[in-house]
């Protein structure tokens, strides 16, 4: 398998946080690999350590076998990224920045005028051309610092959180461009809590909690590591009766699991629809008042909370 | 040619933010405007500075073109002090006290006088040595162009005087730091003395070649041209107002404060992580920089433009003509650049733009009182070892004294090697703070 990005036992600690910790992920070429995890998990840390922004406590990050701490010319013009933070040149229009950048990657002028033109009608931001950055919506500097990273036409495009803060159709018109990166055989890292997004376009999903790896896998499989099939959400009249309701739940056959989530009920199975009428049956006997049911298929959110918690991440 | 880009895009950035630019070149006009007014002819007040002078000079027996003469340069230096008018014609520019040592200094700890000035026993013999030295020079040099021009030369009938002095303090003068008509007063007896020595080394230059066999002189030499055997005036100080002596220094000050707005600039970078962007970019760290100290060496340009303007505009005296202006460009240009290593320095050690605008201030406002852009300052080491201070005693020379270019030379190859190492020390300290992965 040829692998574009390798990280070897990547660590690094934070003065009060162990941000990453033994990272081992190795990137192949031509692949989306999605990058996930919960709020603080050490993506963003692990991505700046990618790029050769930020020095590892340990470990190492080879790009192509390259050392990034080599730092070559040849090695830094391969990545593109887009950092979590906005980072333009406020006093500059739209197009300047993006020539800028790549005036800053040694691209020749006639090519980088094209080529922010492209970028700029994949972003919806042909209108805002000459707009100074400082006058944008928070939307469009997210879809120029987007663009940004691609000026200089990279093998390897590093997104941290791309769609943050988008509306529904920026987002998809965003999420169209990774899958036209992906087209033409670029290997993108992307990190997102959408986990559609994620989903969708993703040949593999990494999820890391503090700063761990916990597993790599196409997105399909790891659903189905989480359970197969379907999941059904319950709410009831009376929150109180939810462990009730639960006991009575995991009485019925075929039921994979129950699970309180919010004061909702998680239940997993396959077949659901199979089972609905024994399931409603149960609880009624026990007279507990259903007030809304919603059936769905097993998502990569699923995937994503029961590898991870529920619990807010705070370090 | 990326720190071409770089530089078109500071450019750009600098002209679009208004307010910014604004207050980077109003703030000292603001300055040169009350300083103007405070000391210049602006406010008609000129009014003569009360000194006592002790003339300790036993005279010296001066030896050329083959005669001697005995001379007291320490008496003429009196009589021109006590001569010396401002541009009216009619106030002196200083009132001479007589008094005894102990008096005097009673009166300076009063404040009854500005200063005391002592000429130091061996003043004539001082300036018999710089006649010597400048007799040979001209000799030297006649004989030389008369060797490049193919002309046979015989040396027999040429006498050289040797050189034989070195020593150093011809003139002392005394008085209370804290007093600002001190700071006023010693600087024009300073710009006196330069004048004095000046006119000395130009008298000793023209006698010179008045001596020489003709085929020895220059072609464009008249013989009878006007003879000066007294010094009678110090050109450009005839209308001297204290302003004169203040206004290169706030031009300069004008100057350093661009360290400030270099620093904010660059800590904005560092902040917003621009920084980051062109660091795991192809662009070289000589790029960044490079690129930066261009558009600000522009604006340091265009600030002694406009604080020119505005101190001629108050009644600033500029002497030198268009060379003046030009040379003054160029001694703006490079304190620009020394200002722009500063702000590396200051930005290397902020951690963000506002950090950055503590820290300048901090740093800008001592440096400008270590250079004397307002009062003189006693310690002239400090002074000197600063790009600025080298700047602002050019500056006087070139524009308030109007000194040729080749006379305030030194102080320009000293002010390039300090901005040369201040600058290296600014890309060191920025480079190893901000351009490296942390
Ligand atoms: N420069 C820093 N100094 C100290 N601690 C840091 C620094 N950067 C990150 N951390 C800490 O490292 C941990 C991981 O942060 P990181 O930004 O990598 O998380 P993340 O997975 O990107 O989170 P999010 O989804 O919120 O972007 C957090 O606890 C954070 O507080
Ligand atoms: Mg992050």
């Amino acid at each position: 398998m040829d692998h574009v990005i390798e990280t070897v036992d990547l660590r690094k600690e934070f003065p009060d946080v162990l941000a990453v910790d033994g990272l081992n992920i190795k990137v192949r070429r031509g692949e989306v690999f999605g990058f996930l995890g919960p709020n603080g998990a050490g993506k963003t840390t692990a991505i700046r350590m990618m790029v050769g922004l930020l020095k590892p406590t340990s470990g190492s990050v080879l790009i192509d076998g390259e050392d990034v701490a080599s730092a070559t010319f040849e090695l830094k013009g391969k990545i593109g990224i887009c950092p979590q933070d906005i980072v333009l040149w406020e006093g500059l229009t739209a197009r300047e920045n993006l020539v800028f950048m790549a005036d800053m990657y040694g691209v020749p002028r006639a090519t980088s005028r094209t080529r922010a033109e492209s970028l700029l009608e994949e972003m919806g931001l042909t209108k805002k051309a000459k707009s100074f950055v400082r006058d944008l919506s928070g939307g469009m500097k997210r879809r120029l610092n987007v663009a940004m990273a691609l000026m200089h036409d990279p093998e390897i495009v590093v997104l941290d959180e791309p769609t943050a803060g988008l509306d529904p159709q920026s987002r998809v018109r965003v999420a169209d461009y990774i899958g036209k990166l992906s087209e033409a055989d670029k290997t993108v890292i992307l990190t997102t809590h959408l986990m559609e997004i994620a989903d969708k376009l993703s040949d593999r999903v990494a999820v890391i909690d503090h700063g761990k790896l916990l597993v790599v896998d196409p997105p399909e499989r790891l659903k189905d590591t989480v359970g197969t099939g379907d999941v059904l959400e319950i709410h009831l009249t009376d929150e109180n009766k939810v462990s009730d309701a639960i006991g009575a739940i995991e009485t019925v056959e075929g039921i994979d699991s129950a699970a309180p989530v919010d004061g909702v009920i998680a239940v997993r199975a396959l077949d659901m629809v199979g089972k609905l009428q024994r399931l409603f049956n149960t609880l009624e006997e026990r007279k507990i008042e259903i007030s809304n049911v919603s059936l769905r298929k097993n998502t990569l959110e699923d995937v994503f909370i029961t590898l991870t918690g529920r619990g807010l991440r705070e370090g | 040619m990326k720190f071409l880009r770089v530089a078109i895009k500071g450019f750009k950035e600098t002209v679009r933010d208004k307010k910014g630019l604004a207050m980077l070149l109003l703030f000292p006009v603001a300055f040169m405007l009350v300083f103007g007014f405070a000391f210049g002819v602006g406010s008609g007040e000129n009014y003569p500075h009360q000194i006592v002078v002790f003339n300790d000079d036993i005279g010296a027996t001066i030896f050329y073109n083959n005669t001697s003469e005995s001379r007291n340069f320490g008496n003429d230096f009196v009589d021109l002090l006590k001569n010396m008018t401002y541009e009216d014609g009619e106030t002196h520019v200083f009132d001479i006290v007589s008094a005894s040592v102990e008096e005097a200094d009673d009166m300076l700890a009063k404040r009854h006088i500005h200063a005391i000035c002592t000429i130091q026993v061996n003043f004539s013999e001082a300036m018999g040595a710089l006649i010597n030295s400048t007799a040979r020079e001209t000799v030297a040099l006649a004989v030389g162009g008369a060797l490049l021009e193919g002309k046979n030369v015989t040396t027999q009938n040429l006498t050289l005087p040797a050189v034989d002095w070195n020593g150093t303090s011809l003139v002392v003068v005394e008085g209370d730091l804290g007093f600002v008509e001190f700071g006023t007063t010693q600087s024009i007896l300073r710009s006196v003395l330069d004048g004095f020595v000046q006119e000395v080394v130009s008298i000793t230059q023209e006698e010179t070649i008045r001596a020489l066999p003709s085929y020895l002189k220059p072609t464009d030499w008249e013989d009878d041209q006007f003879v000066t055997s007294q010094i009678q005036s110090v050109p450009g100080t005839e209308s001297f107002t204290a302003f004169d002596y203040i206004a290169p220094g706030i031009l300069v000050f004008g100057l350093l404060i661009i360290s400030g707005s270099v620093a904010s600039a660059l800590a904005r970078e560092v902040e917003r992580k621009n920084l980051e962007r062109l660091q795991i970019s192809t662009m070289r760290p000589f790029d960044l920089l490079f690129g930066t100290m261009i558009p600000w060496a522009v604006i340091a340009a265009t600030q002694v433009i406009i604080l020119l303007g505005v101190a001629i505009a108050i009644g600033f005296h500029w002497q030198g003509g268009l060379n003046g202006i030009l040379a003054a460009l160029l001694i703006g240009i490079i304190s620009g650049i020394s200002s722009v290593a500063l702000g590396l320095i200051i930005a290397a050690f902020s951690r963000s733009e506002s950090h950055a605008n503590t820290l300048g201030p901090l740093i800008w406002v001592p440096v400008s009182f270590l250079i004397g852009a307002f009062f003189t300052v006693r310690a002239p080491v400090l002074v000197d070892v600063l790009p600025w201070g080298q700047a602002i005693e050019a500056l006087r020379g070139v524009l308030t004294f109007g000194l040729s270019f080749n006379e305030v030379s030194m102080n320009i190859v000293w002010m390039i090697i300090q901005t040369i190492v201040i600058f290296a020390i600014g890309v060191l300290a920025f480079s190893r703070m901000r351009l490296k992965a942390q």
